[in-house]
């Protein structure tokens, strides 16, 4: 029977966790407090391993090995990158996010400056944001579908959504939180035991980066699959000049993810889960501890990869594998390739693990922008209870919609840069917001919104209108220039306008005293 | 909560214990920052300008660069961040542990 096949097995077994938690917490989802956040009740390993899970998307899972493994040291470089984010979020944010207390990223806005205008335009950025960030999950989820199931990419990409629709739309903040702290755990698991398949096979470091360094040619085997690679050793030395092609060029990709992770609303939001400031600290630290762990695992894997495929004598639908999966399924197929159909099934479901953790903090993120900030605020205000989380459903439909579209329209491009974009899109735009908003009481309404139009509209004209910015300066993830500008706009703006909310120290007071 | 604006030259000054404990916060996450930020920054400056420093073979076969770009910037991002939650926790505590005892003086 098919559903024995191991990939099958696994994936199942997946959907079956994935449905009886939603449905064992549908009765958690009923009011709004519970279905955003959850009734503020997870302490920090739930809470930490939810924030690790919505972190590590197909972006870690799949992406950053995929990356190591086409461009070497440049592609661990873009992991470093990554690795930073937590740590700043977790420095600046984290604790006074949480004594504020509130349901969306836009209610930070609205409640801060009392404004309806701040909270629209919040809401523009949070869909702009998770878009950016939903399309390449979904592309990774579908592009398994195709490559180890034989689905086609639509089929992949309906779903996804419609998996997600409902994980969502059912289980509210509780069931997606739990859904995410067990799915984070499957994928480490994944990745420890392909690590442990890794190491007993004798692929030590020294002995990877013998070959890889050394290696020069076209690799064995590739041509006859139908795309001939060459492989450069250099650049596995020390960067091989492809996304690092000099020192501004670098510094800006770090800038646009270090501050990313601090404008990402479907982290941002995690921290309301908490029940305490104290809480929400250890969460970040514990996501931190979890996230290294996946980081430096996804880097050597991606590593092993690279040795394995230069090495040859693998079967040649393997090589195919390596050689036209791109980017994107050096991990499954590496499993394939070490460990055989077993390891490639808890793989193949670790990775759907990935997306579904993920695009589930994006829905939420979402939907509440819809549901809470758009419907209970501007259409609805007098809503009933059972109004709001109605459309707080109806709006997980809408962004199953929305993102679906999106994940049609990027079958061929990388997980890891598409998710680099939406890194960049919110260093640019709440990063500047969240930090300037909680540690500095000059900031003003038509600072924070000026803050915002500035770091989103900068970051798509630098990432859809490249042939209008100089060659000189058109680098693959424009921070330095936007994040900068984000931060700029809210100062100048709001030291011009100056006018700040009368209570604004009763809002530091409550975001910074002790609980 | 009320809607008015206010100039910021005419807003009332904070409390001093707000004021206090945000300065206090405030320090040591930029302090803490400014290390991360030099680790993080370092890293690609001395690729571009000592390359041959970079690429010297120090654990496993690791150019120097590896090592610090795939290993040592995890640990440094778990270190910088348990530094932060220890400095809090322990300021966190001392401040809860003073106001108690004030508390049972004042009792006396």
């Amino acid at each position: 029977m098919i559903i024995f096949e191991p990939k099958y097995f696994f994936t199942i077994l997946l959907l079956i966790s994935i449905v009886v938690i939603t449905f064992a917490t549908q009765k958690y989802s009923r009011s709004t407090v519970n279905f955003y956040v959850a009734g503020r009740s997870f302490g920090w390993v739930m809470n930490g391993s939810a924030i690790a899970g919505d972190y590590l998307s197909a972006a870690t899972f799949l992406g950053l090995a995929g990356l190591t493994f086409a461009f070497g040291y440049d592609g661990i470089f873009y992991t470093f990158c990554f690795s930073a984010g937590l740590t700043v979020l977790t420095l600046f944010v984290a604790g006074p996010l949480r004594k504020f207390g509130a349901f969306t990223v836009p209610d930070f806005l609205a409640q801060r400056f009392h404004s309806k205008r701040a909270r629209m335009v919040a809401v523009i950025v949070v869909l702009a944001i998770s878009g950016f960030y939903a399309a390449p999950q979904i592309l990774g989820a579908a592009a398994i579908l195709k490559m180890f199931f034989g689905a086609t990419y639509t089929f992949g990409v309906v779903f996804t959504v419609v998996v997600m629709v409902f994980y969502v739309g059912v289980g509210g903040m509780k069931g997606t939180t739990i859904n995410q702290a067990l799915e984070i755990w499957i994928r480490f698991g994944a990745f420890i035991i392909l690590f442990a398949i890794a190491v007993a096979a004798g692929y030590n470091y020294g002995k990877i980066m013998d070959l890889l360094v050394s290696f020069k040619g076209t690799i064995p085997g590739t041509a006859e699959a139908g795309k001939a690679i060459v492989h450069n050793g250099a650049k596995w030395e020390w960067t091989g000049g492809f996304l690092f092609k000099e020192p501004l060029a670098t510094i800006s990709i770090l800038m646009g993810l270090i501050f990313g992770t601090t404008g990402l609303p479907h982290i941002l939001l995690r921290f309301y889960t908490n029940p305490s400031a104290k809480e929400a600290r250890y969460s970040g630290l514990f996501a931190i501890g979890i996230a290294s762990a996946f980081f430096f695992l996804a880097l050597y894997l991606g590593a092993v990869g690279r040795t394995v495929f230069i090495e040859g004598g693998l079967q040649p639908h393997i090589v195919k594998n390596f050689a036209t999966g791109g980017v994107n399924m050096v991990i499954p197929t590496l499993a394939e390739a070490l460990g055989g159909k077993w390891v490639l099934g808890i793989v193949v479901a670790g990775a759907f693990a990935a997306v579904f953790s993920n695009l589930s903090g994006l829905f939420i993120a979402s939907t509440g922008a819809l549901g809470h900030d758009i419907y209970s605020h501007f259409i609805n205000p007098n809503a009933t209870e059972k109004q709001k989380v109605a459309a707080a459903r109806w709006s997980a439909v809408f962004c199953g919609v929305f993102y679906g579209i999106l994940g049609l329209l990027v079958e061929k491009a990388s997980i890891g840069h598409l998710v680099g974009l939406a890194f960049n899109v919110a260093a640019s735009t709440f990063a500047p917001i969240f930090i300037l908003g909680i540690w500095w009481r000059g900031m003003t309404e038509k600072g924070a919104i000026a803050g915002l139009l500035v770091g989103l509209l900068s970051s798509l004209y630098f990432i859809f209108l490249p042939q209008l910015v100089p060659a000189a300066i058109r680098y693959p993830i424009p921070g330095l220039f936007t994040v900068p500008l984000g931060f700029l706009a809210v100062y100048v703006v709001s030291k011009l306008d100056g006018m700040v909310p009368a209570d604004v120290n009763e809002f530091m007071a409550k975001i910074h005293s002790r609980e | 909560m009320t809607d008015k604006t206010i100039h910021y030259k005419n807003l009332a000054p904070m409390d001093s214990y707000i004021v206090n404990r945000m300065t206090k916060e405030i320090k040591i996450c930029v302090l803490l920052f400014l290390i991360y930020a030099f680790y993080l920054f370092i890293v690609p400056i001395l690729n571009f300008n000592a390359p041959d420093l970079m690429r010297t073979r120090v654990w496993g076969g690791m150019s120097l660069t590896w090592f610090l770009t795939a290993i040592g910037s995890m640990i440094m991002a778990f270190v910088i961040a348990a530094v932060h939650v220890y400095v809090y926790a322990k300021d966190f505590f001392i401040t809860e542990a003073g106001q108690d005892k004030t508390s049972k003086g004042a009792g006396k």
